[in-house]
């Protein structure tokens, strides 16, 4: 029953909006400008911004797609005016790889170091017969402590 | 021992870090000024109608110096830069200079109001519909001032209002040689 | 005169400041009870002092005095009376000055809630406390002044940022404030109980309670902050990941940290380094946050124009690292853990990973928010680092939190057993990737989505039977149909005493609410158009028809109101009023939305331009989803006061003892 109501409500929430589709061309330049910042504005991308330049901007990046050009095409447009500031995201190159890999390197290198350490505390503390299987008396013995544990 | 690492490495990062905040409060650039990144670039051609009917292109004063100011009616600080630009102007353009004014985002007759309050004598052109040309120039916001040696190059890229200084060492380095 | 009052207040309150600093210290070091007493009493009148100073900023707001530069420059006659009450936090003298009220209030709380059961800790703790007020008012009586004077007098004020003239925007600054100062009182128990040199589980105790204090405003500041940006921006969205933003994120991120390790500390006697380092990196988050607030350092559209008192709290940030570090590495024999043992997966180590992902995010939105300044000074090159940069790197990292969060109750202390892992994992987590690959096959959705709703629905199963176990209470009355009066009395106090983690339970739920809001992002449509009075727009299963354009008088601005009646299947459901607003203190016109809200949708409204020939042009946005953001708040706050409310045995034994002692 419970499961019947999570899957429900999450299938709702997939099929509830898919229906939705808008002129393509639109949506193209929606997202394309959404990888543009509004230059005048902060924290804002060309396609939220309601400022004249964003607007320009944005009739720029239709006219550039009627045109035929691709997205990588049009961003580099951009880029070569305004320079790299104008990406909202830093491409995935150079000296912005230090920005895009340290905070995964850093965590994958943490959980590695701490799963080692754990394997190694793991192996020096847990008594022998921990790593045997266990037998049914000693599992029911857990399996009440779990409980017990569950209710505090 | 090994705590003792740790605690280094940790030090070392937050020297990390405090060098960084000292850099940026002391020594780095205002974060609301952009750098142009057409610097030392060749200045992208274009062609307009002025607003009493010319045309005129950018290629046809080659050889000259050229102030390229981008404006609006609507800013505030245009005004401010409007009599030192048309001053300049005055002085200049008789020596060989060049000014071109073109206003984006802005109605004809709100930009003729301007130009009329401010007496303002240069080529003034209003840019097209899309704003290509301010786009071409990658404009963030106005007034921005391009400084053009007699090659077509860019040179400097001012924001806000210009100063009078900027544009006479520019000009009087660019008319002697 | 009444000003100069204000400002000889701020100058009696730091020296009573100082005065508590010399006494408690003295009183340590010789052991006096009487100079103790006395510095308790310091804070109060310090509190007081800071208190009239407050009263005096709002009276001469509530009065249009304008020879204080302050007021000036965020208030104007014409300002409605309640905006006055508020402008005092408008601007950054006045809210250094609302911060420190907060703080001083704290202190006094503290000096006079836990000098019975915290007496050991409470006089250190104290000197640490008066310390951090000490710099907040050097700064409000130099650098920062909000009583300051401006020669000649103006007529009339400057006004009220119009973005600020909203009641969301009155109330997230002091919420925000009061989490943030709230964070200062932990860090001060952990070094209090470092100085002392001394450990028991005392400071983890209130350290622990203070922390859901400032937790919970946090959580509802940055809740509210969202509201406003939602409705005062207008833009269609909540969070833009902004400098400022991205300030009262971090340290939520790792006091969320520490409030997890925290268990592990009290039911594992482990950890406890790295507890005392995550309070002292929450704390210093908050500092951190405001200097990039208030120095200008970086871009940001909160921020507060360049100020000197950047280099004043930049110096404040290098103390207190040196400061707590240097104390933790003297003392960090003290806080060696039992050496305890765990297998590999176990819940001890569940709390590890959590611990990693939360501090691994509040580095991430650190270093991305810096990272321009890393550019510039080792590369010369200026970039954007924005919005799709942290959902991009984020994104990962909450998938892997959410399935933690479905994990870890069904993990043993310890060690774990496959059979009880197995039993508990197997259907949530089967019909998890069958849901994930339903998903992928039947939607046009990026992997995001399909990871965080499959994960979502994993942990989702999880809490929900948490929740049920707990309100059944146990296995035992499953069997029976009927329960006794007895049984069911046991059921009800079994379920009170487990407030705090039925509470956790809550929060987690909220957490998931919080998901299903973000998740509708995906399916966010929106459009923008043109169009004159008569005509009809089709947007998703609305139609929006331009009825008119209306100019009124609204407070202080003139309106003009692009009238719009909303149909849904022919039927008329609301009418809409997004407009422009025009300030005569302000040049550019304010964009006022107007949303037609639903807890499936809302339809989102905002003028782009009004244009000269009677046509507009406006933005119409369909956010899916988007209520059940600001219902999670209520999980949040609901959540953490049944946690606050629940006082641990240890907590409730220490204050009898004492009494009894008495």
């Amino acid at each position: 029953m419970k499961k019947l109501i999570f899957l429900g409500l999450l299938l709702f929430l997939s099929t509830a909006f898919s229906g939705l589709q808008a002129d393509e061309l639109d949506d193209q330049v929606r997202q394309i400008a959404h990888k543009l910042r509004c230059p005048t504005c902060q924290g804002l991308s060309v396609k939220e911004s309601e400022a004249g330049l964003a607007d320009n901007m944005k009739a720029k990046i239709r006219s550039l797609l009627e045109e035929g050009k691709t997205e990588e095409e049009i961003l580099q447009f951009f880029v070569d005016r305004y320079g790299e500031w104008i990406l909202r995201s830093p491409q995935m190159k150079g000296f912005n790889l230090l920005l895009w890999l340290a905070p995964g390197t850093l965590i994958f290198l943490t959980c590695l170091i701490l799963f080692f350490k754990m394997r190694q505390k793991s192996i020096t503390t847990l008594k022998p017969e921990a790593i045997n299987p266990l037998n049914e008396e000693e599992l029911a013995q857990i399996e009440k402590e779990l409980q017990n544990l569950n209710r505090n | 021992m090994n705590r003792k690492v740790y605690f280094l490495g940790g030090s070392i990062a937050i020297l990390g870090l405090l060098g960084l905040l000292l850099y940026g409060v002391f020594y780095a650039s205002n974060p609301k000024s952009i750098p142009s990144a057409l610097i030392d670039k060749k200045a992208s051609a274009f062609t307009v109608t002025t607003f009493d009917g010319k045309t005129i292109s950018l290629e046809e004063f080659k050889g000259k110096p050229v102030i390229l100011n981008f404006w609006a009616s609507w800013c505030v600080a245009c005004r401010k830069e409007a009599h030192i630009i048309e001053a300049a102007h005055q002085k200049y353009t008789p020596q060989g200079a060049v000014f071109i004014g073109i206003a984006i985002n802005d109605t004809r007759e709100d930009s003729l109001k301007f130009i009329r309050r401010y007496g303002k004598s240069y080529k003034l052109a209003p840019d097209d519909k899309v704003g290509n040309i301010s786009l071409n120039y990658g404009i963030t916001a106005v007034p921005e001032t391009f400084f053009i040696d007699k090659e077509g190059i860019i040179r400097y890229k001012t924001l806000g209002a210009v100063t009078a200084d900027s544009m006479e060492e520019f000009l009087e380095n660019q008319l002697r040689s | 005169m009444i000003v100069d009052i204000g400002y000889y207040a701020l100058l009696a309150a730091i020296t009573m400041t100082l005065y508590g600093i010399l006494a408690g210290t003295a009183g340590i070091l010789k052991n006096n009870g009487n100079l103790i007493q006395s510095s308790r009493y310091a804070v109060l009148s310090t509190f007081s002092l800071v208190a009239v100073s407050y009263f005096v900023l709002t009276y001469a707001f509530i009065t249009d005095d304008f020879s204080v530069d302050f007021v000036a420059g965020h208030s104007s006659t014409d300002l409605p009376l309640f905006y006055k009450i508020t402008g005092v936090w408008g601007g950054m003298e006045g809210s250094l000055l609302l911060w420190e009220f907060i703080l001083s209030l704290y202190i006094a709380i503290i000096a006079f809630r836990y000098h019975k059961s915290n007496k050991a800790i409470l006089p250190y703790a104290l000197i640490v406390l008066n310390l951090i007020s000490f710099f907040i008012l050097f700064m409000l009586i130099g650098w920062s002044n909000p009583l300051a004077r401006l020669i000649p007098t103006p007529l009339e004020g400057q006004g009220l940022n119009p973005l600020l003239q909203n009641l969301g925007m009155v109330i997230h600054p002091p919420l925000l404030y009061l989490g943030f100062v709230g964070v200062a009182v932990p860090y001060a128990f952990a070094m209090g109980s470092l100085l002392r040199g001394k450990i028991d589980n005392e400071w983890a105790l209130v350290t622990r309670r203070w922390t859901l204090v400032a937790w919970l405003f946090l959580t509802a500041g940055m809740g509210m902050g969202g509201q406003w940006a939602y409705v005062e921006l207008g833009w269609g969205g909540y969070w833009a990941w902004d400098p400022v933003e991205n300030s009262s994120l971090m340290p939520w991120l790792t006091a969320t940290a520490f409030l997890h390790s925290v268990i592990v500390q009290e039911k594992r006697d482990s950890l406890k380094i790295w507890n005392m380092l995550l309070v002292t990196a929450t704390f210093v988050l908050t500092i951190l946050g405001t200097f990039i607030t208030r120095s200008g350092v970086l871009n940001s559209v909160h921020a507060f124009a360049k100020s000197p008192i950047g280099p004043a709290f930049l110096i404040f940030i290098a103390l207190i690292l040196t400061f707590s570090l240097g104390l933790l590495f003297i003392r960090q024999d003290m806080l060696a853990s039992k050496k305890q043992e765990a297998g590999l997966i176990s819940r001890e180590n569940s709390f590890l990973l959590n611990n990693v992902l939360f501090v691994g995010m509040a580095f991430t939105v650190l270093y991305g928010t810096l990272f321009p300044l890393l550019a510039e000074g080792l590369a010369d090159k200026k970039l954007s680092i924005q919005a799709p940069f942290f959902n991009s790197i984020m994104a990962p990292l909450a998938i892997l939190t959410i399935f933690l969060m479905g994990t870890t109750q069904f993990l043993g202390w310890k060690r774990t057993s496959r059979k009880m892992l197995a039993k508990n994992m197997l259907i949530p987590s089967t019909t998890g990737i069958l849901f994930m690959i339903a998903g992928a096959m039947t939607l046009d959705v990026p992997w995001q989505f399909i990871f965080l709703a499959g994960m979502g629905y994993f942990a989702g199963y999880q809490v929900l039977m948490e929740l049920i176990r707990a309100v059944r209470g146990g296995k035992k009355s499953k069997g029976q149909a009927t329960q006794n009066e007895e049984q069911k009395q046991k059921r009800i106090k079994s379920l009170l005493r487990n407030r705090r983690k039925q509470g956790s339970a809550i929060i987690h739920l909220g957490v998931l609410v919080f998901l299903v809001g973000i998740l509708g992002n995906y399916f966010g449509h929106e459009s923008s158009f043109t169009f004159y009075p008569g005509d009809e727009k089709t947007v998703g299963d609305y139609t929006v028809q331009f009825e008119k354009l209306e100019e009124s008088k609204a407070r202080n601005a003139d309106l003009v109101t692009v009238k719009l009646n909303i149909f849904k299947e022919g039927q008329h459901i609301t009418t809409l009023n997004p407009a422009k607003a025009f300030y005569p203190t302000s040049t550019q016109p304010m964009t006022e939305v107007s949303i037609y809200r639903t807890l499936k949708e809302d339809l989102y409204t905002s003028v782009a331009t009004i244009n000269n020939d009677g046509s507009a042009t406006i933005n119409v946005y369909i956010n899916p989803m988007v209520n059940f953001i600001w219902v999670s708040s209520f999980f949040f706050i609901v959540g953490t006061l049944l946690c606050l409310s629940y006082k641990s045995p240890q907590l409730k034994s220490g204050a009898k003892a004492l009494k009894q002692e008495a």
